[in-house]
């Protein structure tokens, strides 16, 4: 399966991700494993930490998130999570993940956990749509064929977001 | 009239090795064992007043069983090494109480045991500091 993070997103953009729970401590080690860092934090001992992260290690692996945040707040002193620009980064990285669900083998509950973490954080934004309503009782069990609900609301969102269907868009 | 009352008893699959499945039972969720019988290889976990029995010849299943302080178990189980197929996840507001007292939001998570039963851990929870939908 192709992994959601292309390696070319920065240490921002995959904190983000991260925090909405877009992608997993997993996704975080391998986006260091391919990213090709510049010199302003190729260095970093935090970063480094990822990248050296074995990912079979449950321990070690479940600390990807903490370096990721620790290099964020070390090498981007500007970025500020409530800021626009971040609430702007999660529109793009929620939109692409939803249209991943539509092409890929993602399960229902995978995108759902986003909802709750979307709405406190950024407080109920619109372009969340219909996403609460239609993830009501998804749990682990759910699978795709059951929830074809989801993938019309996804649908719908992806439109109202002026954003396409297609699998390798790019906001 | 149907007589026919609460659940008494729900079988879940042994797995291969059916010490593996109990041990992960006692080790990770603190539920010792009720009664075993060898042979035939079956034993018991009570949960409440439901009896969960494990035993050959039924497929893999899925039980949830309440849990108080979802969210340290996982935290403390994940330092563990633990494997969650789902971290504590919200899958349902009860506004209108069906379920429980109104308001509350209902939190799963979800492990699998050796078996490859699946595991899911409930907790109800008052809503939440920003609940309201716009």
């Amino acid at each position: 399966m192709k992994p959601f993070l292309e390696a070319n997103e920065d240490p921002v953009t995959v904190l983000v991700a991260r925090e909405m729970e877009a992608i997993s401590d997993a996704d975080i080690v391998d986006w260091a494993g391919r990213h090709v860092a510049p010199l302003s934090y190729a260095d970093d001992a935090d970063y480094l930490q990822m990248v050296r992260c074995n990912p079979g290690n449950a321990v070690a692996l479940g600390k990807a998130p903490s370096h990721l945040a620790s290099l964020v707040v070390r090498r981007f002193p500007d970025f500020n999570c409530d800021s626009a620009k971040a609430a702007e980064t999660a529109r793009q990285v929620f939109l692409k993940r939803i249209r991943t669900y539509l092409h890929g083998d993602v399960e229902p509950l995978q995108n759902c956990r986003m909802v709750r973490l979307i709405e406190e954080k950024y407080d109920y934004p619109s372009w969340l749509g219909g996403l609460y309503d239609a993830c009501d009782w998804m749990d682990e069990r759910t699978t795709r064929d059951q929830a074809l609900h989801l993938r019309n609301a996804i649908e719908q969102i992806l439109s109202d977001n002026g954003s396409t269907q297609l699998p390798e868009a790019v906001e | 009239m149907s007589n026919v009352g609460a659940v008494r008893q729900i079988a879940l699959s042994a797995g291969r090795d059916l010490d593996a499945t109990l041990a992960f039972w006692q080790s990770v969720l603190g539920m010792s064992v009720h009664a075993r019988y060898d042979p035939p290889g079956m034993a018991f976990i009570l949960a409440g007043d439901v009896r969960l029995l494990f035993t050959d010849g039924v497929p893999a299943g899925t039980v949830y069983l309440d849990i108080a302080g979802l969210e340290a178990f996982h935290a403390q189980a994940k330092a563990a090494g633990i494997p969650f197929t789902a971290p504590p996840t919200l899958v349902h507001r009860d506004t209108e109480g069906r379920f429980g007292p109104a308001g509350e939001s209902e939190w799963m998570a979800f492990l699998k045991d050796p078996a490859g039963n699946t595991i899911g851990l409930v907790e109800r929870l008052p809503s939440e500091p920003h609940w309201g939908r716009p």
